[in-house]
């Protein structure tokens, strides 16, 4: 089974962006409520937008959006959406591993699940395109 | 949770649909704007130019803001354990959209395949 090489770039992508985003988060979390309760608008962007974590978070995630677009570019959506929900696994290892989250055993399950999918999607793909080889290239 | 069990579903209907008609828009403009070749730099800033000249471009982004907007107003009305895992529903809304929409071919095999990424991204958020 093969991999698109634009398909686990991006998913990489979104998840560091997912992962630095939330890190921005739960550290500002205290300080963007005061701005909030204050109803200081102004403070609040400031916060957001002198935060290295939260920029580059967001940077990462609109670098996903732009891949996600070449991406459909050139390939079937019912191929693109189901395989980069590997960003969904690589999110759940990389929050136990980094965040210190929970795994629960239904969580296993699920990322079980994504990956038997996802293996059977690309599967698929491969076969049209061993039926179709004049497919244009990425 | 503050709001009732209609107000609720009616959101997350909002983050489905939303979502599912922006990837299909955007799926639909970025076909026909990517036709070509994509192996130089040259040829990424063509497609980005054509792809802002695209009024469906627009219409996709615009669908997914309303995406995120009734996420926003769904996660404030009713708890993230209800909101998050029914997203994921969103995968078989655009795969039967893929398929009878964009009129793509949507095998056995990858219907199997979506349909599991489906039950898996719905377990992911227990």
């Amino acid at each position: 089974m093969k991999l698109h090489p634009l398909v686990t770039v991006s998913v990489i992508v979104n998840s560091m962006g997912n992962i630095l985003l939330t890190l921005a988060m739960k550290r500002l979390a205290p300080a963007l409520e005061a701005h909030l309760a204050a109803r200081d608008a102004a403070a609040l962007l400031l916060t957001l937008a002198t935060d290295a974590t939260f920029l580059s978070g967001l940077a990462l995630l609109i670098a996903f959006f732009l891949l996600f677009l070449t991406l459909l570019s050139k390939l079937d959506l019912s191929y693109v959406l189901p395989v980069t929900s590997l960003g969904y696994i690589v999110t759940a290892l990389l929050g136990a591993l980094l965040l210190g989250e929970q795994v629960s055993a239904l969580r296993w399950l699920g990322i079980g699940a994504i990956a038997v999918g996802v293996y059977l999607v690309t599967r698929s793909a491969e076969a049209e395109r061993a039926a179709a080889p004049a497919e244009a290239g990425l | 949770m503050t709001a009732s069990l209609p107000v609720a579903a009616a959101l997350i209907g909002g983050i489905v649909v939303f979502g599912t008609l922006g990837d299909l828009t955007l799926s639909r403009t970025m076909k026909s704007v990517g036709q070509g070749k994509l192996q130089t730099w040259r040829d990424a800033c063509a497609l980005a130019w054509r792809t802002l000249g695209a009024a469906g471009f627009y219409l996709g982004v615009a669908c997914m803001t309303g995406a995120f907007l009734s996420l926003l107003a769904a996660l404030s009305v009713a708890p993230v354990s209800l909101v998050e895992p029914a997203t994921s529903l969103s995968f078989v809304l655009n795969t039967l959209g893929a398929q009878f929409i964009l009129k793509e071919r949507v095998s056995r095999e990858r219907w199997l395949g979506t349909l599991l990424v489906t039950g898996g991204a719905y377990l992911l958020f227990f």
